[in-house]
């Protein structure tokens, strides 16, 4: 059934250049809030860092097997290839010295030519040695490009990270009763101390762990991916103990929404290196994120704020310089109101579709007990074939109704997500912009005040004017930077995502396609052995 | 839009079952007119007595059908000749069937059930309010759908008209009686009212009674097994069809519905498509044509299963009804001649009355023995004749089956093939 699913549905693979190494002081264990500092990407167009050679969705185990394995060709391969240089390096520096050997043999008795000669001999290995470095650059270059041609496979990004969540216990007992999932790690990547981590966390450490990255890069314009949501209902139903397909499935749906969700936090190179992921990921011991609860301070807080913000977006009126941007909001707004559209409408394809599996197990009882009944025996016989039949037809339909679900309908409920934390990032960019202008206000009413302290003289006064004044300079040309560099993170994040959305929906429709075909099949095949009994009829 | 406009629309289209130049294969609807037809498979295209309907005409409630009658038979007055009747006049034709004496030992062909339009009209209601809310061309592909449905259930409703009649045309008593004549000749209104309320009430009374009078006659041992082994099974088999109807008919609603939705799913599809603006929009545009497509299938799949399996149970359903009738009147006759001779026999005992005793006894004996001649005939007949059916139409349904899941898969590997090379 589904569970075929869950084991390792998702994998990741993200490549890391060597420079990206953080030193194991930076990751202290105890941080739970801004103590440590924000990563930042380095200010480059082309950005090494967006190195992702492999896919992002539904692959199996082997798959990331079979990465390895090329891996270990690419290597075996380039080693070859040095080695070859190396000894024909050696062959040719060999010839060299027998050559320089025989001229030395002929000018033996014109001593004063050895010294000459001796030079040469040390200049021509230097540039021997010289020539051969140049080449092993070119060839290490020429390695770097084929990693980033996302079509060479076998050469592909050997360095790769593979988060699974698994098997979960249930601790503590009643109403406190809560899930803890073991998240375990695999990577071969160096800012990780060991190569295989598992870890126990609750669904709050996840939810905790989502606030503090969203609190530290939200306002750079960095788009977190969201957390998946809480749903009371769903967990108080698993925490009374039914042992129902609803709630089965409603854990299930929870571990896989955990799994995808940590894995496109470590997609994005940025939030790979924060010393909170690198702690949540690594850690045995992390301290409660309580800031999650619903009815604690920090959610009551929360509430406000966003209640804020709201207001606040209603009000501020930004002057759109970049055309860009605007274009940009339009069309994830556009997309949004599609995505949730097209959400809705697979929620009620799945739902129809398990009424109709339902339904056809009815059916194909019925149809079974009519053909008990029924004393023609060819058509008793038939008639219990079709039974059969119709209850091979109510499982497929039933598996197709979960590969809808757990294909299509979790990824497009992703990614409305997802577009709802780019319109939040958007929104910060207006609320940088929204200070920049209050500062520039603020500024121009000192100046104002310092030339009316001016005109009615009085000195100390003008002095303390005129320190506020350079003071708001100052931080009006702060709040342009920063406006600067939001723009510049939003325009390469939008790109990034956008890059990743066209990946995630091409892979996943074309699964989904194949699952259909492979229904198609089955029912062909089931269709063709009811046949021949149809027909034997007398 | 309202259900008036719809009509109005559909008041232009004369549906003739007997047109050739109906499209064979890609139009699901042509098949259906021969469906239920053929749900009785040896109809005797007797050149004495044809019957058909040519024409039906749908008005805001009614529907009405052009009876056309071939006959070489003599009663008549023209070799070829037709009249217009509703409904309520061939449900009074049942009727006199079933309440004359004559035919208490024949199956009496199960009367055709009446033309039902409410889920449509409720359908196209609910449409006809969300109009707002959906685009321009959703809303047009909808209501071409609904309309498409409107014409399928009126073409159907009109093949089980026709079914009835040439199961009486063909049977060889019942295409003599005189009501049938009338019904086939006379070109002015039969005034057929339907029942007022009185009657109704009266009807209602009339069948709790048949029904408690019935489960004391089935308490009636029979002498003859024959009877007594058909009753049993005819009882199990009647409650069973009547169980597979249900689920059938709830089975291919869900499967309809499932195809609705992926229709929506096309034309969302299709909007992203357009808005996109990466390499997506091609993508998305060619699965949304994808998705229509096998919606369609989908849609045709769900409609075909309706036609062979859901009708089939349906009729059968209704036949073995009156099959259980039929043993029904037999087992009263039965309980009647009983009475009749003990009656003689206390009369014989008293020594009044002999005479009036024995002649009731004499018709009862009659009647008894006429009924049961003739429903063994009948009875095997209708086996013959469900077993045929089902096999025609269980065949008929794999092999529909098979075909558009064929058409289904090719589509869905065309397009894979496409959307992969893309890549």
């Amino acid at each position: 059934m589904w569970f075929s699913w869950s084991p390792v549905a998702w994998c990741c693979l993200v490549s890391s250049p060597e420079a990206a190494r953080l030193s194991a002081e930076d990751i202290s264990p105890s941080s739970n809030g801004p103590k440590a500092e924000p990563v930042l990407l380095d200010d480059d167009p082309d950005d090494p860092d967006d190195l992702f050679a492999g896919l992002t969705s539904c692959e199996s185990i082997e798959l990331s097997k079979c990465y390895q394995e090329q891996d270990i060709y690419s290597y075996t391969v380039c080693v070859c290839v040095c080695v070859y240089i190396t000894f024909l390096s050696i062959l040719i520096n060999f010839y060299v010295c027998v050559c320089m050997y025989m001229c030395i043999y002929i000018y033996i008795y014109i001593y004063i030519y050895i010294y000459a000669f001796i030079y040469l001999y040390v200049f021509f290995h230097i540039y021997l040695f010289v020539c051969f470095l140049f080449i092993y650059t070119l060839f290490y270059i020429i390695y770097l490009f084929i990693k980033i041609d996302h079509s060479f496979l076998c050469i592909c990004a050997h360095m790769s990270i593979l988060i699974v969540i698994n098997f979960f216990v249930f601790l503590g007992d009643g109403m406190n009763a809560y899930m803890v999932y073991k998240v375990l790690t695999k990577t071969s990547l160096s800012i990780f101390s060991r190569d295989e981590v598992c870890v126990k966390r609750r669904f709050s450490d996840f939810l905790g762990l989502h606030s503090k990255l969203a609190s530290k890069y939200m306002h750079m314009g960095y788009i977190v991916p969201p957390a998946p949501e809480k749903s009371i209902v769903g967990m108080t139903k698993v925490k009374v103990g039914k042992e129902d397909l609803s709630s089965v499935e409603f854990v299930e749906k929870r571990r896989s929404a955990l799994e995808r969700y940590l894995l496109r936090t470590v997609k994005h190179p940025a939030l790979l290196k924060d010393p909170d992921v690198l702690q949540f990921l690594e850690s045995s011991e992390l301290p409660r994120a309580v800031s999650t609860q619903a009815l604690s301070g920090a959610g009551i807080l929360r509430m406000v704020n966003k209640a804020a913000d709201a207001v606040n977006k209603m009000t501020i009126k930004m002057n759109e310089s970049d055309a860009w941007f605007e274009e940009k909001q339009q069309q994830f707004d556009n997309l949004d109101v599609q995505l949730r559209k097209l959400h809705a409408s697979v929620e009620s394809l799945v739902c129809h579709r398990r009424e109709l599996s339902v339904n056809t197990a009815s059916f194909a009882k019925s149809a079974a007990m009519l053909g008990n009944s029924e004393d023609h025996t060819a058509l008793s016989r038939a008639l219990s074939q079709l039974a059969e039949v119709e209850e091979k037809i109510d499982q497929l339909h039933q598996d197709q109704a979960c590969a809808d679900f757990y294909l299509i309908s979790e990824l497009l409920g992703d990614y409305v997500r997802l577009i709802t934390a780019v319109k939040g990032v958007f929104d910060q960019r207006m609320k940088t912009w929204a200070k920049c202008q209050d500062a520039q206000v603020m500024l121009q009413r000192k100046r104002e005040a310092e030339a009316k302290l001016q005109h009615a003289n009085k000195p100390d006064k003008l002095q303390q004017a005129k320190d506020e004044i350079r003071e708001w300079e100052g931080k009006v040309q702060q709040g342009e930077r920063d406006f600067e560099q939001i723009s510049k993170n939003i325009r390469r994040e939008v790109g990034r995502f956008e890059k990743d959305r066209v990946k995630d929906f091409r892979v996943v429709i074309i699964k989904y396609l194949e699952s259909l075909v492979h229904t198609q099949q089955q029912l062909i095949k089931y269709w063709e052995a009811f046949l021949p009994e149809a027909k034997a009829i007398a | 839009i309202n259900h008036e406009h719809l009509s109005s629309v559909l008041t232009s289209l004369c549906v003739s079952p007997q047109q050739e130049g109906l499209d064979d294969g890609p139009d699901f609807l042509s098949e259906e007119d021969r469906g239920p037809r053929a749900v009785n498979v040896d109809l005797q295209t007797d050149a004495t007595l044809q019957v058909d309907i040519s024409d039906a005409l749908s008005e805001r409630d009614k529907v009405k059908f052009t009876v056309h009658t071939k006959s070489t038979l003599p009663n008549f007055k023209q070799n070829e000749f037709s009249v217009v009747r509703q409904h309520e006049e061939f449900i009074w034709l049942h009727d006199s069937f079933v309440e004359s004496e004559e035919y208490a030992g024949y199956i009496i062909p199960p009367a055709p059930p009446r033309p039902d339009f409410d889920a449509s009209r409720e359908k196209l209601q609910k449409l006809g309010e969300g109009e707002g809310s959906m685009t321009k061309e959703e809303f047009t592909k909808m209501k071409q759908e609904l309309e498409a449905e409107y014409l399928a259930i009126f073409k159907k409703t009109v093949a089980m008209h026709e079914v009835f009649l040439c199961r009486v045309a063909a049977h060889p008593v019942l295409r003599k009686d005189l009501n049938f004549h009338v019904f086939l000749e006379y070109n002015q209104d039969l005034s057929v009212r339907g029942k007022n309320k009185k009657e109704k009430l009266e009807d209602f009374f009339k069948n709790v009674v048949k029904s408690a009078d019935g489960v004391l006659v089935a308490g009636v041992k029979d002498v003859d097994d024959f009877f007594e082994h058909e009753k049993t099974f005819l009882l199990e088999y009647h409650n069973r069809v009547k169980d597979s109807s249900a689920k059938s008919d709830r089975m291919i609603r869900s499967h309809k519905s499932a195809a609705d939705d992926i229709n929506r799913i096309a034309s969302t599809l299709y909007t992203l498509g357009t808005q996109d603006s990466t390499d997506l929009c091609k993508f998305f545009l060619k699965v949304s044509e994808l998705f229509e497509k096998t919606r369609k299938i989908e849609a045709r799949v769900a409609a075909d299963e309706d036609l062979k399996l859901a009708d089939l149970l349906k009729y059968y359903l209704r036949e073995s009804q009156a099959a259980k009738d039929l043993l029904y009147r037999r087992g009263r006759a039965l309980v009647d001649y009983e009475n009749a001779n003990k009656a003689l026999d206390k009369a014989r005992a008293k020594n009044k009355d002999v005479l009036q005793a024995e002649t009731t006894q004499q018709v009862c004996c009659q009647k008894f023995e006429k009924i049961s001649e003739s429903a063994k005939q009948e009875l095997i007949d209708f086996k013959t004749r469900r077993v045929a059916a089902f096999r025609k139409n269980l065949v008929e349904l794999a092999e529909l089956e098979l075909k558009h899941a064929k058409g289904n898969l090719q589509l869905l590997q065309s397009c894979l093939g496409v959307l992969k090379g893309d890549t």
